[in-house]
């Protein structure tokens, strides 16, 4: 018995032991949190055994009294360190669920009752520590290894959801041995003269309580034979003793193994951790990356969109391309532009792309009536679909499609303050936007607004250029053809008179002055003829048209010219820059056959790089007399020819002396082809 | 006492709850509907409806064990007329259905406000008439220490003690549950949980101090007594000391214990959940006080003893 004891406190104490070591570690795994309790139950627990090992060796019999006292104290704290133990098992690794709340409501009532009869036992005549151990048992030891088992067996169904079936087996193995122990610790107390071990056996008495007798009764029950020392004895052949041994032995080994268990899953989970962390590290870097060529597309399509519009590219052509860059960019499955009528009576579809290809409606009206676009007009804000809308909503946002759309992003064409129109967006597929998509599609529409602005403004430069040319050939025409008229009409009277008066030379005289007229005229309209028809020409190209302009011109005019074009590849200027390039040129060359007396004029044309762009750069140089260049200024030419360079950012210099011939150089600024090459492999 | 004698502290003290929380309840109800909706305090009230019908069940199922014929127990009604006991019966029963008819009401047809409202009131009458029989039982002239109007005011003074607290630890878990569901009635249920402590705790104070002046009332009479009387007061302050003195000092802690907690939750502005535990070991240590009278009230009559 002393041996038996011995190994109990022994179990104990090692039980302790290994949890306090795991305390020691870093780290938080779950039960971390329930080791002190469980160290301090071992260590305690450990003790009491080996009181009862002393007091039932008889060897500190001097002292029995005060290990009696000792005894009962430890036993004590045992339970409660057991009960604080197993209730952070079933609470704290694993929330417990909500209606749990009620279960010490319900079981108050009981509770109650339990601890008044407890209480009431104590002034029976059984010696004191009877039951106080009796009751140490059934209200510490036995809930508390009863509450560990339920959260070690909560345990083991955690784990097996998990999948981690060594681990369950662990948990089912300590939860068993914990409730085994609630049973062998909690539920078999020793004998006394009141129940429920006893009550009904052979310890039965009936206190008199007028009289003091007491009354035994020897009817059985059966029920809870088995709830004492005696009993177990008798049943199983074995003491009490060593079925708490065998208890002690299984928990502590299931609780030893179970502690390496946890520090098992916790570097699992950290290992978990730490792959979710570089997973997510990954998947950041990806979107990240995502990101920036998003925004990148974006930027290059919004450049581009910019650069077609600098170019006066007409605004079908850019409605077409935005619509193009839009369907591709959101991967959508319908888009459309909607423009308001002239009379602003209704919204009528003016550009559409679905799936197979991408569509300008000309010549027939298609009116847009979904009332959802009709709300974006209204209220002047972007909707985006939430998922929630019905679907007939959608009935009418896409066209020339039987299918309809589950998710759509509307935005207004703002063209200061006024709503001109609509840009939007369908998925066919059950695939929402965000609100991004939403962003990237408002910047969409600027550009629609913008493109739309420019085009209304080119075409009213145009006009406003037609009127300017009728001037500038009227004004012409006033002082050169029509002046060389009326001097033919008075030259003819003159003749008339000389006739008559017979003065056959002085006739001859005013007849070659007549022929000198006549021919100055025709070279202005010859050349006139030509730089008209050299402005207009501008699709073949500048330097064909160039060469060709100073070919005609140089066989009309009798000059000889030289024509240098070196640029390799596209020149890179804008369609405006080009214009004002093919005028400087026309108003170089016409000045000096008006006063350049010249008899060769080269032209060059190359590409230059200056400041880190690139530039196109024009000479015209003759050996004529040239001129002073300090009075170039009031000169009409030479001011609309710097005029020209600076309105498209460049710069026009002269350099001339008397008799030292002319020159002049234009330089312009070419768009950068980088940007442009890139945005046509990110979009093609 | 014997085990099977417990049956009777069982079913006296359980009864005696489910008519306190019932009354408790019910007048909560009344001065919280000046200040709430009726629907909504209903709402917040079936829960407990449904507790106290549990514990009339397990009270009336408890006492069974008392009989020696249990299957027999319906015919006790019959003696409606001479018994004090059979009325007892018939009142615990009345009782028991107006309750059912209430919690009926309030989960399923809440908007018969009228109708619950005065089977509440109903019940509640039953439930007096039914402690007074209770009461009534033991007032018999050979027996000289229960023979006296105190037992009948003692009785109430517990049905209500014993149902306040009842109430102060089913509505505290109650709005712990709905916090823990996020229920959106939480803040009506702290609410009236806050508005209601306050008066609880005093009457619970008021009622500790009533109940113990009954008990020296008690030991006065029975000083004052035959030998009978005196000897009952023998076995009282002699071998059932502990007990009573034990009974005196809970009663006494759980009252002052609660109301320190109550002042504190008032006067720091903090939210009734944190009285759980407080309430909850309040609520404990009286119902032990309240079990421990009564095993003395019945232990100092019954020959038998443990």
């Amino acid at each position: 018995m002393i041996l038996l004891y011995f190994f109990y406190g022994l179990a104990f104490e090692g039980l302790g032991l290994a949890a306090y070591l795991q305390l020691r570690r870093e780290g938080d795994f779950p039960l971390k949190k329930e080791l002190p309790w469980l160290a301090s139950f071992g260590i305690v627990g450990g003790v009491a055994g080996w009181v009862d090992m002393f007091l039932t060796s008889g060897t500190l019999a001097e002292i029995s009294s005060i290990l009696s006292i000792v005894r009962i104290i430890v036993h004590l704290l045992t339970g409660l360190l057991l009960l604080r133990f197993g209730w952070g098992m079933l609470n704290n690794l694993n929330p417990l669920p909500a209606w749990s709340i009620f279960i010490p409501g319900i079981l108050i009532v009981p509770i109650a009752f339990v601890i008044t009869y407890a209480v009431t036992t104590f002034i029976t005549p059984s010696p004191i520590e009877i039951p106080i151990e009796i009751w140490t048992r059934y209200l510490l030891y036995m809930p508390g290894s009863f509450l560990a088992g339920i959260g070690f067996l909560r345990q083991w169904y955690a784990q097996r959801k998990l999948g981690l079936y060594d681990v369950s087996n662990l948990m089912l193995g300590a939860g068993l041995a914990f409730l085994f122990e609630a049973v062998v610790m909690g539920l078999i107390v020793p004998a006394a003269p009141y129940g429920p071990a006893s009550y009904y056996n052979y310890d039965r008495v009936i206190h008199n309580a007028f009289s003091g007798e007491s009354i035994e009764v020897s009817e059985q029950y059966g029920l809870t034979a088995w709830l004492d020392y005696q009993s177990v004895l008798d049943t199983t052949g074995i003491p009490i003793e060593i079925w708490r041994l065998l208890s002690a032995v299984i928990v502590t080994y299931f609780v030893v193994k179970a502690l390496d268990v946890f520090e098992a899953i916790r570097k699992r989970q950290v290992r978990a951790l730490q792959e979710d962390r570089d997973r997510a590290q990954w998947e950041a870097f990806e979107a990240q990356i995502l990101a920036r060529q998003t925004t990148e597309n974006w930027t290059n399509a919004l450049i581009n969109i910019s650069r077609r519009i600098a170019e006066l590219e007409h605004v079908d052509d850019i409605l077409v391309y935005i619509v193009d860059t839009v369907h591709q960019l959101l991967r959508t499955s319908f888009v459309g532009v909607a423009i308001q009528n002239q009379e602003n009576s209704s919204l009528e579809l003016k550009c559409y792309s679905n799936s197979r290809s991408i569509h300008l409606v000309a010549n027939v009206s298609v009116a847009v009536t979904n009332p959802l676009i009709q709300d974006v007009m209204r209220s002047s804000n972007s909707y985006l679909s939430q998922g929630s809308e019905a679907v007939e909503m959608f009935d009418g946002i896409c066209f020339f499609t039987n299918e309809l759309a589950r998710a759509a992003v509307i935005v207004p064409l703002k063209l200061e303050n006024t709503n001109i129109g609509a840009l939007w967006i369908a998925r066919f597929e059950d695939d929402p936007f965000s609100e991004t998509d939403m962003i990237w599609l408002e910047s969409m529409a600027d550009q629609v607004t913008i493109a739309i602005q420019h085009g209304l403004m080119t075409s009213q430069l145009q006009s406003l250029s037609i009127v300017q040319e009728r001037g500038r050939i009227a004004r012409e025409m006033h002082d050169g053809l029509a002046q060389v008229l009326g001097y033919l009409n008075l030259q003819t009277q003159t003749l008339g008179s000389l006739l008559k008066q017979g003065k056959v030379e002085k006739l001859q005289d005013e007849l070659t002055q007549m022929r000198q007229a006549i021919q100055t005229a025709h070279a202005d309209v010859r050349e006139n003829i030509l730089s008209l028809r050299t402005t207009l020409a501008q699709e073949k190209g500048l330097d064909a048209a160039a060469e060709e302009y100073l070919t005609e011109f140089g066989i009309q005019m009798g000059i000889k010219t030289k024509f240098a074009f070196q640029v390799e590849g596209d020149l890179n200027l804008s369609s405006v820059a080009e214009v004002q390039l093919v005028c400087i040129l026309q108003e170089a060359l016409t000045n000096i056959r008006k006063h350049a007396q010249a008899l060769e004029v080269k032209v060059s044309i190359r590409k230059e790089n200056h400041g880190g762009g690139d530039h196109i750069h024009m000479q015209v140089m003759d050996d004529g007399i040239g001129f002073r260049a300090a009075g170039t200024k009031r000169n009409f030419g030479l001011q609309t020819m710097r005029e020209r360079a600076e309105s498209v950012g460049g710069q026009l210099n002269i350099k001339s002396g008397n008799g030292k011939g002319t020159s002049i150089e234009c330089l312009l600024p070419c768009l950068q082809p980088e940007r442009l090459q890139k945005q046509s492999v990110v979009l093609h | 006492m014997n085990v099977r004698e417990w049956a009777l502290p069982v079913y006296t003290i359980l009864m005696q709850l489910a008519v306190g929380a019932f009354a408790i309840l019910w007048l909560i109800r009344y001065l919280a509907g000046s200040k709430f909706s009726v629907q909504e305090i209903d709402r917040i009230i079936s829960n407990p409806i449904l507790v106290i019908a549990f514990t009339a069940v397990v009270a009336m199922g408890g006492a069974h064990f008392h009989l020696s014929k249990p299957f027999h127990s319906y015919l006790a009604v019959l003696n409606f007329k001479s018994s004090w006991l059979s009325r007892e019966i018939v009142f615990s029963l009345l009782f028991f259905m107006s309750t059912m008819s209430v919690l009926y009401l309030t989960y399923f047809q809440t908007h018969c406000r009228s109708l619950i409202t005065g089977l509440g009131w109903l019940a509640i009458m039953f439930g007096s008439v039914l402690i007074y029989c209770m009461a009534r039982i033991y007032l018999i002239p050979t027996q000289v220490a229960w023979n006296s109007p105190t037992v009948v005011l003692s009785f109430y003074t517990t049905t209500l003690l014993l149902g306040i607290m009842a109430i102060a630890c089913l509505m505290v878990l109650d709005l712990k549950f709905s916090e823990i569901k996020k229920e959106n009635d939480v803040e009506l249920r702290t609410q009236v949980l806050r508005n209601s402590m306050g008066g609880l705790t005093i009457l619970t104070v008021a009622l500790v101090a009533l109940n113990i002046a009954i008990t020296f009332i008690q030991i006065r009479l029975l000083a004052q007594g035959d030998l009978t009387a005196r000897t009952s007061l023998s076995l009282l302050v002699e071998l059932y000391l502990p007990l009573f003195v034990m009974r005196m000092v809970i009663l006494v802690y759980a009252s002052i214990s609660l109301a320190v907690s109550v002042v504190r939750m008032y006067r720091l502005q903090t939210t009734p959940q944190g009285l759980m535990s407080p309430v909850y070991l309040s609520c404990l240590l009286i119902l032990v006080g309240e079990i421990i009278g009564r095993f003395l009230f019945y232990a100092t009559h019954i020959r038998v003893g443990l």
